[in-house]
């Protein structure tokens, strides 16, 4: 891809990501409904949960790069992976910052070694550990396949981060989508999370895409420096 | 202010610098691996003249 149309494609995603963050933000606050018991606290709801799904798709990303580099040995997969972890990173960092504040005014405490809550700071301490492995093995190949483990291992959080609330008895509320009996949103509010999770997988699409840029980039300078030491 | 609406601007304005502080970070490591790469290339275009 050309310089100009790379950037003209940063350019597009930024301004798509922007619109449909500030509309679904506005459809939150504006349109959608006052949570009974807890009232305007809930709307954090709209940045918490698409954050976590992106987190969740995010580390799926690694775990299929991951996967894909140890089959193909292609350095582009482990640069997806690379890039994917980091995006995952920064939106785990916004649940465990979210979490926290919803949870002070509605349970009176601040944070609870509860399933959930641990297995995500848990998940969130993986990531920030595959991306400190990376940064101390020098050796392109050999961080390639040893970041590649830790991506495949590391992913097994994610299903028990989204089970916790369903296998063991927590203080964080049980699931409210696809929670079985009882469980359930206002469609109001579904639109409104599905609206905040476009914004912001779009703006997470654009990260990704610069984040691989880095990456490339950084081959490429390894590669001249190379050239120019024989 | 009410309390759960501290919360709720916390919670926005957080997540927001932490997003901006991460474009930040992105757009200010990418600068420098293109300065790298553009003196190395300025190297590499002089050693061979």
């Amino acid at each position: 891809m050309s310089e100009s149309a790379r950037h003209r494609l940063s350019l597009v995603l930024l301004v798509a990501a922007l619109l449909l963050i500030v509309s679904a933000w506005y459809y939150a606050f504006q349109v959608a409904p006052t949570e009974r018991t807890m009232g305007t606290i809930q709307r954090i709801f709209y940045l918490h949960l698409p954050a976590a799904f992106l987190s969740f798709l995010a580390f799926f990303v690694v775990f299929v790069g991951s996967l894909a580099y140890l089959w193909t040995r292609r350095m582009g997969w482990d640069w997806a992976a690379a890039s994917a972890a980091e995006v995952g990173v920064v939106f785990c960092a916004a649940v465990l910052i979210t979490g926290p504040l919803w949870a002070k005014p509605v349970w009176g405490i601040w944070w609870t070694w509860d399933a959930r809550l641990t297995t995500t700071l848990i998940l969130f301490l993986i990531y920030v550990a595959y991306l400190m492995l990376r940064l101390y093995v020098t050796d392109a190949e050999r961080r390639a396949r040893l970041a590649a483990v830790v991506g495949i291992l590391g992913f097994v959080d994610v299903p028990l981060v989204y089970m916790a609330n369903r296998w063991w008895r927590t203080q964080h509320p049980e699931p409210v989508i696809a929670g079985g009996e009882g469980s359930g949103l206002d469609p109001r509010m579904w639109w409104g999370v599905l609206w905040a999770f476009a914004g912001l997988l779009t703006f997470a699409g654009l990260l990704f895409f610069q984040r691989y840029r880095m990456e490339a980039m950084r081959a490429e300078l390894t590669q001249l420096a190379r050239r120019l030491r024989r | 202010m009410e309390i759960g609406l501290k919360h709720l601007f916390y919670a926005f304005a957080i997540v927001w610098a932490l997003l901006l502080g991460y474009v930040f970070s992105l757009a200010r490591r990418q600068k420098q691996l293109a300065d790298e790469l553009e003196n190395l290339k300025k190297s590499a275009g002089r050693r061979s003249d």
